[in-house]
């Protein structure tokens, strides 16, 4: 049975109540899904819209990230010995990848990306950065490991239809220390050899430049630059090489600049939406296609959705996708 | 002692095999007993150590990046497993 149908920015505290299909809180993932295409960010941020089952590579990056995460908290007290820590986050992951329901471990279709290079890569990649490695975790004033570190702060600059802040916020995995320097710490996975192609394509990246902006500014460190830790993960192994990121200020508020007239035009779109949505005709024309993307990043997800008629498009969503609210104001726990 | 010349076999890493750690992995982890957990990290420890070894045996690696401070490598892990109290 489908989901009643119900748009997520309906009670959705990142979005504006004084209109509807504005956006006033943005992360990484939404001003991606904007810059790519407007009818793509509208389907998935604004309806909510997700492909019923979850991408292989999504669910790896998830759970990656979240042993990481996990081996980082155990490791930052000293009682704690990297076998034992290891062993507790190898034991979470395990489970965190066996269908209780089904009695069977998780079933990727992907021979790269499965439950067995999963828990390969988390002790290989642990065995070679745990134990010795020179990045340090910064301790915050509170005391706890600088680590999944949620973020918001306003922008500087607010809707000029409603009057309300814009504001970013988002998560950033590790503040680390390097010969007393501050770097926020990533992990990318990929199939690909790590070479310098694959650093170079974080320089532009939106996502890199989110969490420069906010080591800057949500946690006042004087950031050095971003350490990548990029996995290769092949059948038979997980090969790993670290990378520097950096940003100079003129990029961050070059960046700054580009987000703000993004913003400009999601308010023009959303208020666009609403007054076709006032109409009786539906609010997604107010999101044009770009229809240069849809063979990119492996396809879009909506390609056969916007095949269709305009007329027809909202039950073939309905039928292929679910619906879930992506609220980036929501702060992620902590383990 | 080992007089005959034939050469010195060991049963230390039969556990170890890729097969039983593809029949490990097939069962439900919340009834792995520690002797499991051992095996599952030594078995993918062996595959590290196996694949290290091919690789410097002759396989090159495409162009790198420039390469940022790594972790020592004399200190792979803190302590054996064997040692510890699971």
């Amino acid at each position: 049975m489908n989901a009643p149908f119900h748009p997520a920015y309906l009670g959705n505290s990142a979005f504006s109540s004084r209109l509807p299909f504005l956006q006033l809180a943005w992360d990484s993932t939404s001003m991606g899904e904007f810059k790519t295409c407007a009818r793509k960010y509208y389907y998935t941020l604004v309806m909510g819209y997700v492909p019923r089952s979850e991408s292989v590579h999504l669910i790896f990056g998830l759970l990656l990230h979240g042993a990481i995460e996990r081996y980082n908290h155990f490791r930052t007290n000293p009682a704690q010995v990297h076998e034992i820590a290891l062993l507790n986050v190898l034991k979470w992951a395990a489970s965190a990848t066996w269908n209780r329901e089904l009695n069977r471990p998780w079933a990727s279709d992907d021979k790269n990306k499965n439950r067995e290079t999963l828990l390969r890569t988390i002790v290989w990649y642990l065995d070679e950065f745990g134990p010795g490695d020179p990045l340090e975790t910064v301790i915050l004033s509170n005391g706890k490991p600088a680590v999944e570190l949620s973020f918001q702060f306003p922008l500087g600059w607010s809707s000029p239809a409603t009057s309300e802040p814009m504001l970013i916020a988002g998560h950033l995995d590790r503040l680390a220390k390097l010969e007393g320097r501050t770097y926020i710490v990533d992990i990318k996975s990929t199939k690909n050899t790590i070479d310098a192609k694959f650093f170079s394509k974080f320089t532009p990246d939106n996502q890199f430049s989110t969490y420069m902006l906010a080591g800057r500014v949500a946690f006042s460190q004087s950031v050095e630059g971003l350490i990548v830790d990029g996995a290769q993960i092949a059948v038979t192994f997980s090969r790993f090489q670290r990378g520097l990121i950096q940003r100079s200020e003129s990029q961050v508020h070059e960046w700054l600049d580009g987000l703000r007239r993004y913003h400009l035009l999601a308010e023009q779109y959303a208020i666009r939406a609403v007054e076709l949505n006032d109409k009786g005709q539906n609010p997604e024309l107010a999101y044009p296609m770009n229809d240069k993307v849809c063979g990119m990043y492996n396809g879009c997800a909506f390609q056969g959705i916007c095949s269709k008629n305009p007329g027809g498009r909202h039950e073939w969503l309905q039928g292929q996708f679910k619906q879930r609210v992506w609220n980036p104001l929501i702060a992620r726990g902590d383990v | 002692m080992t007089t005959s010349g034939t050469i010195p076999q060991s049963t230390a890493l039969t556990e170890a095999t890729p097969e039983s750690l593809g029949e490990l992995l097939s069962r439900d982890p919340e009834r792995y007993s520690d002797m499991d957990w051992i095996k599952v990290i030594e078995a993918f420890r062996d595959q590290r150590v196996r694949w290290a070894q091919a690789e410097a045996m002759g396989a090159r690696s495409a162009p790198k990046a420039k390469a940022l401070p790594g972790p020592s490598k004399s200190s792979a892990s803190d302590k054996p497993m064997e040692e510890l109290d699971l």
